[in-house]
């Protein structure tokens, strides 16, 4: 049996070259993916929930005249949050807006502070002895790992192994984002795993469609090859 | 190189499929996008309600006052309908808002809030209460499926105990679910891409993809693909005839070879792994690390080289064998010793013929097995000899084994002789081929691949020629004579030929015969005689004893063929350089190598 040599491995080869820089891209992203767990990726492990039992559940009552001061929220919730130091008994209210916290017996709006925030996020954070290197309040300009969306938000930086960021909400001080570094490690491998370099958001660029048809060109040829090869060893005998 | 190669084929056996359905998926992926697979085709954002002072007014603590670990409250409108929600340490309890008792989801608010998160243009068909689906992985409860008349056959999923829709789901999401069963490697549904089938594929995945880059990069740094628009010539000679080509430069010679029709073996299609397609270039032709792989060290002396592995740039001129080497199987018809460690085997052809030129090797196939160091049948004669060579039994791999035919073509056998390699120090086992050979009964068969080499009779009616030969290396001087004898002007012979002693001289009775008659002259030597062999003729080493002879000749009017042990055939080589002959007027058969 004679094989007309090369065609394939020929287009394998030069394919090779086009996709194989891809495929290995794709082999290594995918492997960080797959081998780091999800949660763990989520950072689901950074932190705990800080909200403490409400202590009056009479407060309910006062809620009316929160209504009546502002109405309009679409949602209300009682809440015991850690404001100015201490779990404090509040009225959240959530409208077409946005969401913020109120005094239920004031009725003023609460506003948090650098220190609340930093207080909140030592509270949330789970992984020991929080060690919090910086709180800055975002407006604009988000850093790579934190949609815009979110803005204006609370960032919460911890000098801990990942160099956790949780980012917190300015209004009620909710925990919101969860970053560190396996995070921020899942997010360029899946930049290159989508090879969108920009927003890495788009899966439909037509350079990862072009990339895609030519693996299954690559793998078409490197088959016929690998058929051909074994095919050919069985029959050799020494 | 090698192992890379092997690695990337074996794991590319292993991938094949899984990499089918990751590039089938993906590309599914990319084409579709998230939006077309949530299932959200037809999902309508719900429009928040406002809140109304009453049911605030209403509530009471005394509703969860049985629960502990209260963190929250929440009060919202859904459908017009006033409810609670309380998160407390054991979960969440859904109130109607109303009168504070369990909140029910009716049938009828399920179609409600089911219609008011749908935006297509179906109408609702049906109403199912279910437990489980498999469309929600992780939900288990009470619940119903609502379904839609539409394009997509949406259906809505709503929670009983929460009241809540779930999700949305329809056509093309069961196609995405799929997709996602292939991609993740998770046939459960779940989407889990971290599970352990995953893993493993995805670092069997990385092995490959490392080995064929690293191949690659070998690959482009050999320079094996430049591409050029070039054009090249090679000339390649088959057999008697001669082509031609011209071709680009950057094509291997088999891809030319093959463009054209010309026949060459190739069992991998150009990969330098089968080691099917030598041609024989020049022997000063660079050596890739695939000759080497494939090649015999005689055979790239030789000049042979893979014809995949160089390009029509660098290899002008090639002389492709013609395939009559092929394999034949060899039927045992006779095995006898003819000294004490050396047998005459004598085989048939099982189907058609070989057809050979004297000097010309066949290589045994010798398969894998069990061998044993000494024969069953020693002759009592040699049994001193044998004395202390131990019984072992040993096992071995396949292997290839050259042997020259000891006879001129013509007749229906192939003759070898075959000398028993015994175990030397330090060695793990005695010869394989040998002992394979030796033990072979008469009736067995095995395949032999051949004709092969080269040591062949030079041309031109006024030579003399001259053997210089030694132990084994009888067998093609011997058939070079028989041939040369039967051609139609026989040329003058001279025959030196060593042994140690006179019981290693092989066909002496022969040559005595031949030199009587005049037809060559025969001069054995020893050189280690025993007292026993009572010997009178030439005592010695061999080269030194044609040296002798050769200083009172004229030696340029000689060809030489000269085959041995490795030293006798270094040292003879090297007298007939001392006694300046023409090298491209000697030729040699290494089988040391």
């Amino acid at each position: 049996m004679q094989y007309q040599s090369s065609a394939f491995r020929t287009w394998h080869r030069w394919l090779g070259i086009i996709v194989g820089v891809q495929m290995v891209i794709w082999a290594i992203s995918g492997a960080y993916m797959v081998i780091i767990q999800l949660p763990f990726i989520h950072g689901e492990h950074l932190t705990q929930d800080a909200d403490g039992d409400i202590r009056d559940a009479s407060l309910v009552t006062r809620l009316p005249a929160v209504l009546d001061r502002y109405p309009q929220a679409i949602q209300v919730q009682l809440v015991n949050r850690l404001i100015d130091g201490e779990p404090r008994d509040l009225a959240q209210l959530h409208s077409d807006t946005g969401k913020f916290l109120v005094d239920v017996n004031t009725l003023a709006p609460v506003e948090l502070t650098a220190n609340d925030i930093e207080a909140l996020a030592a509270a949330y954070y789970a992984k020991g002895e929080p060690n919090i290197k910086g709180v800055k309040y975002i407006e604009e300009a988000p850093p790579s790992e934190l949609n815009e969306r979110f803005l204006p938000i609370w960032q919460v930086n911890f000098d801990d192994f990942g160099r956790t960021s949780l980012y917190l909400h300015p209004q009620t001080g909710e925990m919101t984002v969860r970053r560190h570094d396996f995070w921020r490690g899942f997010d360029i491998m899946w930049m290159l795993h989508i090879m969108d370099y920009k927003d890495r958001v788009d899966i439909t660029t037509w350079w990862l469609r072009a990339f895609i048809f030519a693996t299954f060109a690559f793998l078409f040829t490197g088959t016929v090859l690998l058929l051909q090869t074994l095919w050919a060893s069985r029959r050799k005998p020494a | 190189m090698k192992f890379l190669q092997w690695l990337h084929r074996w794991t590319g056996l292993i991938l094949l499929i899984q990499l089918v359905l990751w590039t089938v998926s993906g590309l599914y992926f990319a084409l579709v996008d998230h939006h077309g697979m949530k299932g959200h085709q037809y999902f309508n954002m719900q429009q928040p309600e406002a809140l109304n002072r009453a049911q605030l007014a209403n509530l009471s603590p005394s509703w969860w006052d049985d629960l502990s670990g209260v963190t929250k409250v929440q009060s919202y409108t859904t459908q017009g309908l006033p409810r609670v929600e309380v998160h407390h340490q054991d979960g969440v309890r859904y109130l109607d808002g109303r009168d504070g008792s369990q909140w029910q989801t009716s049938q009828d608010f399920a179609q409600h809030i089911a219609q008011a998160s749908y935006s297509g243009p179906g109408t609702l068909t049906r109403v199912t209460p279910i437990e489980r689906t498999r469309e929600l992985h992780n939900w288990r409860g009470q619940g119903f499926r609502i379904d839609f008349d539409d394009d997509l056959n949406t259906r809505v999923y709503v929670d009983r105990t929460s009241g809540t829709v779930i999700d949305h789901r329809n056509t093309p999401w069961v196609v995405a679910d799929w997709m996602f069963r292939l991609h993740f490697i998770d046939y459960t549904g779940g989407r889990n891409f971290n599970n352990l089938v995953a893993i493993a594929f995805a670092v069997m995945t990385l092995w490959f993809a490392l080995s064929g880059f690293i191949l690659l990069v070998k690959l482009l740094n050999s320079g094996e693909m430049r591409f050029t628009l070039r054009r090249a010539a090679l000339t390649a000679n088959v057999g008697e005839q001669q082509f031609k080509f011209t071709d680009k430069a950057h094509k291997t010679v088999l891809q030319v070879l093959q463009q054209n029709d010309i026949a060459v073996e190739s069992g991998c299609g150009g990969g330098g792994t089968c080691g099917f397609c030598a041609v024989k270039a020049a022997p000063d032709t660079p050596i890739t690390v695939s000759d080497r792989a494939e090649l015999s060290e005689s055979q790239l002396n030789e000049g042979y080289r893979l014809a995949c592995q160089h390009s029509i740039e660098t290899l002008h001129k090639v002389e492709v064998p013609e395939t009559e080497a092929r394999k034949y199987s060899l039927q045992l018809k006779e095995s006898r010793f003819i000294t004490p460690m050396l047998r005459e085997l004598r085989f048939v052809v099982t189907e058609g013929e070989v057809s050979y030129a004297a000097g010309q090797y066949m290589q045994f196939l010798i398969p894998a097995g069990a061998g044993q160091s000494r024969p069953s049948d020693i002759p009592e004669r040699f049994a001193t000899e044998w004395h202390a060579i131990a019984a072992t039994n040993f096992k071995h791999d396949a292997v290839r084994r050259s042997y020259s035919m000891a006879t001129a073509a013509g007749g229906d056998e192939l003759v070898f002789t075959v000398r028993y390699q015994p175990q030397t120090a330090g060695a793990p086992a005695p010869g394989v081929g040998s002992a394979y050979l030796c033990n072979l009964k008469p009736g067995e068969t095995l395949i032999a691949e051949g004709p092969f080499g080269d040591f062949q009779r030079l041309e031109g009616a006024e030579r003399k020629l001259c053997f210089i030969g030694g132990g084994a290396g009888m067998a093609p001087l011997r058939a070079l004579i028989q041939e040369e004898l039967k051609s139609h002007q026989p040329r003058p012979m001279q025959f030196f030929y060593g042994a140690r002693n006179r019981g290693e001289l092989l066909y002496t009775d022969e040559f005595v015969e031949l030199d009587n008659a005049n037809k060559l002259r025969f001069t054995p030597v020893l050189s280690e005689p025993r007292q026993a062999c009572q010997w009178g003729d030439a005592e010695g080493f061999v080269h030194e004893i044609a040296q002798a002879w050769l200083e009172q000749q004229n030696v340029s009017e000689y060809d030489f063929y000269i085959c041995g042990p490795p030293r006798m055939l270094a040292a003879t080589l090297a007298m007939l350089k001392a006694l300046n002959v023409d090298s491209t007027r000697v030729r040699y058969d290494d089988f040391g190598n």
